[in-house]
């Protein structure tokens, strides 16, 4: 049943009352295999190599990638233009200057400088840098670098001169900049990605960063070699303070979380708005969500808990009694009135106006983002439209209801979705009337497929969409454009079937989910296609 | 130094000798197809249209009154209420071209559909906030054509990076969008290259030159692998050609306090506090950049696909531009009416009048290469996206020109580009751009044919003199 209606969901083309399609994926493709690190990834990863005690900050300086895709590890985003190159060569010859001049950072890359042999040097570092053993030729190649380095760094010992030289050099080799995999041997109709390949996936994927020595060692040693082994390891780096940051990227960019801050509201309807109350609930939200990862939650509990995390500001609009001060505390939120992250502050009040709730808006995103439903982009704008009626309910149906214009995607599509939210004002406060008299947020809403829910409220209507195949499929589809770097293809159907199946009737933890991708060929082997170029 | 930092400030009214790397990076690409001249050239970007007539009975405040001769100092005169007249100090520098037109509907959104035709000409893929455009923008264009091999044009924003629409206007081939710089100080720091002696500065390049070789190499080797795919290759390729030996060149350099002022927003320059402030800093940095010769060509978005900026207009702080834009406290088409909101828009395109005119006294005050301002020897472009406010159309956009291209243009007109049969669509405005800074077909005549082949070819010759 469940498979049933995702795939159609999936397989493109079921258009929902004249409004747009409903298609998740891209036509098959070769699989792209040197994914660029994102500058959030240049930046841990050069923290890591060199033992930093702070991010260098030097990726902030770097050319900006364009907005293509969901998410900033895109590799449709990710080119090295001129602009970009010149910002690379900067960074490496900095950063190469700086641990030639700080003796604790050099005696991490040349532990003996007495007794250093070259060689090792170059294979040490080149191992961390590469993350992977550097080939013979390799090897020589950087050890040539140190022969002409002193010449060019009068002002240091020649072995420092050389470290420099190299440093400078193999923070710009493609081997540093790109996730390059080059694994080419077919294994069971497979081809799978060596170990350091494999190591270099999980620890970006968790991290951000490179390989910790565990992870070397383990790619060393074989143990990820079969799904058992990534699984275990994978479980391991989950469980790593640093991956809770990881999927706060994930969700900020998932549920376009960046929106929330520069939020105004009018100061005479909202007379205790600050500006400042956007970045506190984007910081609210992403607790929240990493609260249910922190606890086994999965999918549905997005839609359904309320659990909040609060400071006196926030604790206003939520009408919470008690004592709160500057810090988030803990607290449950009343579940007459909220459910889930749809029901919250930030989510509420970035999809209004000043004055207003914004039902449009609000449908709008649970539809694209939540339900990854496609909505035809609406026509032109056409002149001021007469709105009638005595509630922002009724007014947006005067324009946009049935027997308009707007009757194809907002009647059935759109506005039932943000209707159920007419209970939250602009600022995301509870409210029962409007403009004095009773909101209403009743609503059914059709699916692209022809199939309805009727629900009473936002509460109601997020309890519904725990239980919708819809939403496992779109949350489950974003969280593998994540954790591949790239868009979903047709030959990752079976694996998002599969998914956003176990989310829903297993209710599978967002861990598990992660795990679980983690051990299938799509994250631990090349597809066979990429060897057609396209 | 302090005459180098005098020359680059344009406070010393004397132009000092280039350094000697300047004239190796010029020796060295010596191809016909370059132009012989020095024409730099910039296209800045307001967003949601501008106030003028031709929607409910809104009032024109953006054109003045009549086509004709500008001088310098007449648009004050004639047309004190318009928004142009405050570029009357340069009046007889001005081209102000009415009556253009984008070649292609949107699809679904204005302004997206606007802002990635307005330097493209090009037809569009996708629909809404995922719409590309199909071909190159200009900017890029001209850099190909006149900046030094692998010297890419600026590519500029003031403006968060991230946005519902976020920046969209520069394209280096169909689908291929650009990334743009909006630290300041970022933008300050890639230009500002290696000082140091002449002696320091080739042993940098002799260092870089050993490490560029290494790392040619193994891009090589990765390029041989026999199984890529054509975006792996072309990647891999775009980096290969990327890698410069002779990237030494001359120092561009700004004042100390000046600096100071940039890195003092180094981590807050998204802020829509500091829209205008980074959209000043951004052309300065472009006036420096032409000054010392470190690119030819650039392009500044100011604000987001859909500019959300709140501007102060009057002192006081009002809602977002695009809401105003639509008259309406509202993104989309329903919402209460913004009382006054024709008025807030004209405010708002009297701001982006400032900044360009700060950018031209910029560019006048540095020396340009063929004997009189910078700003003679430029042509730069203030353009929008969109024509007007509602309806958001895409006829008789505002473009306003500024700079001789070293006497190619005939400045100090307002000249009207529509024929009896409509609006001209404004990929010929762009292909004048294009001779201007001195790009010719091969036999030697006018290029005439950049943008979408479906539009008809030619350059506006009213603006050549």
């Amino acid at each position: 049943m469940y498979r049933l209606i995702l795939g159609i969901v999936i397989a493109a083309g079921v258009a929902g009352a004249g409004c747009g399609r409903d298609t998740a994926f891209e036509p098959a493709s070769a699989v792209d295999r040197f994914p660029r690190l994102s500058h959030a990834q240049w930046e841990a990863t050069v923290q890591d190599l060199f033992g930093l005690p702070e991010p260098s900050g030097l990726s902030s300086t770097f050319q900006p990638d364009p907005q293509l895709g969901r998410f900033d590890n895109n590799i449709a985003r990710l080119g090295v233009t001129s602009g970009l190159w010149q910002d690379y060569q900067r960074a490496a010859e900095l950063i190469a200057a700086r641990v030639a001049t700080d003796s604790t950072l050099l005696a991490k890359i040349v532990p003996e400088p007495a007794t250093a042999q070259i060689r090792d040097i170059v294979t040490t570092f080149g191992l961390r840098a590469f993350r992977r053993p550097l080939k013979e030729a390799e090897i020589e190649r950087y050890v040539g670098l140190f022969d002409g380095a002193a010449a060019v760094f009068p002002e240091h010992a020649p072995l420092t001169a050389g470290v420099r030289l190299m440093v400078q050099g193999m923070l710009q080799s493609p081997f540093f900049l790109y996730r390059t995999e080059l694994s080419t041997a077919v294994v069971e109709g497979a081809m799978p990605l060596d170990g350091y390949e494999v190591a270099s996936r999980l620890s970006y994927l968790f991290w951000s960063s490179m390989p910790d020595r565990e992870l070397f060692a383990a790619a060393q040693a074989g143990e990820l070699a079969d799904a058992e082994g990534v699984r275990r390891h994978a479980s391991r780096l989950f469980d790593d303070p640093r991956t809770r940051e990881q999927f706060r990227r994930f969700h900020y960019q998932a549920f376009s979380i960046a929106e929330y801050a520069d939020l105004d509201k009018d100061p005479i309807l909202f007379p205790a708005w600050r500006r400042e109350i956007g970045g506190m609930m984007q910081e609210e939200i992403l607790r929240f969500l990493d609260g249910v990862i922190t606890a086994d939650g999965g999918v549905a509990d997005l839609l359904t808990s309320t659990k909040a995390y609060v400071n006196a500001d926030l604790a206003k609009i939520y009408d919470l009694d008690g004592t709160f001060g500057a810090d988030y505390q803990e607290v449950e939120l009343d579940p007459a009135t909220r459910a889930g992250l749809l029901t919250r502050a930030g989510f509420l009040a970035r999809n209004a106006t000043l004055e207003d709730p914004d039902p449009i808006h609000r449908g709008v995103f649970i539809n694209l983002d939540v339900l990854c439903r496609t909505i035809s982009a609406p026509p032109d704008i056409p002149d001021v439209l007469e709105r009638t009626g005595n509630t922002n309910r009724e007014r947006v149906d005067s324009i946009t209801g049935q027997g308009t214009c707007g009757e194809g995607c907002h009647h059935t599509v759109i506005n039932p979705i943000g209707f159920a939210f007419e209970s939250f004002d602009a600022v995301g406060a509870y409210r029962t009337s409007d403009r004095g008299f009773p909101v209403d947020t009743a609503a059914t809403y059709k699916f692209a497929d022809g199939r309805t829910i009727t629900y009473g409220n936002a509460v109601e209507l997020s309890q519904q969409l725990a239980k919708t195949p819809e939403v496992h499929g779109c949350y489950t589809t974003h969280l593998l454009e994540f954790m591949l770097g790239r868009d979903v293809l047709r030959a990752d159907r079976e694996v998002l079937d599969r998914l956003a199946e176990q989310s829903l009737a297993e209710r599978l933890s967002i861990k598990e989910l992660v795990l679980t991708v983690v051990s299938t060929n799509t994250f631990r082997a090349r597809s066979l296609d990429v060897r057609s170029p396209r | 130094m302090i005459n180098r930092r005098r020359f680059l400030q344009g406070l010393g009214g004397v132009a000092v000798a280039l350094p000697f790397l300047e004239s190796v990076r010029w020796g060295s690409r010596a191809t016909a197809a370059v132009p012989t001249r020095r024409i730099y050239s910039m296209f800045i970007r307001q967003g949601n249209g501008v106030q003028q007539a031709g929607y409910g009975g809104e009032l024109e405040r953006f054109w003045p009154k009549a086509t004709g001769l500008l001088t310098k100092g007449s648009l004050a005169v004639t047309d004190p209420d318009r928004t142009l007249a405050i570029l009357s100090d340069y009046g007889d520098k001005l081209t102000l071209v009415r009556g253009t037109r984008f070649g292609f509907p949107g699809n679904g959104c204005g302004h997206s559909g606007g802002l990635n035709q307005c330097l493209t000409a090009a037809n569009l893929t996708g629909e809404g906030k995922d719409t590309l455009a199909s071909g190159m923008s200009v900017d890029y264009f001209i850099a190909s054509r006149v900046n030094a091999p692998g010297i890419e044009p600026l590519t500029l924003m003031s403006g968060p990076q991230s946005a519902y629409l976020a920046h969209g206007l520069s394209y280096s081939g169909p689908g291929q969008l650009r990334g743009a710089r909006n630290n300041p100080f970022a933008v300050y720091s890639n230009l500002m290259g290696l000082a140091g002696s002449p002696e320091l500065r080739q042993q940098i390049a002799t260092r870089r030159k050993s490490v560029n070789d290494l790392v040619r190499t193994e891009m090589g080797d990765l390029l041989g692998n026999p199984d890529l795919s054509t975006t792996d290759r072309d990647r891999l390729d775009m980096h290969f050609q990327s890698i410069r030996d002779l990237e030494v060149g001359m120092a561009c350099v700004l004042a100390d306090d000046k600096v100071q002022a940039m890195q003092d927003i180094a981590t807050v320059f998204e802020a829509n506090e500091h829209r205008i402030k980074v959209a000043d800093f951004m052309l300065e940095l472009t006036a420096l950049a032409f000054a010392c010769d470190a690119t030819r060509t650039g392009s500044l978005q100011i604000g987001t696909g859909n500019d959300g900026t709140r501007y102060y207009v009057n002192g006081v702080l009002q809602n977002t531009f695009h809401r105003i834009s639509h008259r309406i406290d509202s993104d989309g088409a329903e919402g209460a009416a913004i009382p006054n909101a024709d008025l807030l828009h004209h405010g708002i395109d009297k701001i982006f009048a400032g900044i360009f005119k700060r950018f031209l006294d910029r560019l006048s005050a540095y020396p340009g290469p063929n004997g009189g301002t910078l700003l003679d020897d430029s042509v730069v472009l203030w353009t929008n996206d969109l024509a007007n406010g509602p309806p958001h159309s895409y006829g008789n956009i505002p473009q306003v020109l500024a700079g001789g291209a070293g006497g190619f243009l005939k400045t100090g007109q307002y000249l009207d580009a529509s024929t009896p049969t409509g609006m001209t669509t404004h990929n010929k405005l762009l292909n004048t751009i294009i001779n201007a800074v001195g790009i010719r077909n091969e036999d030697g005549s006018y290029y005439d044919r950049f943008g979408d082949p479906a539009l008809a070819r030619g350059v506006l010759g009213a603006m050549i003199k």
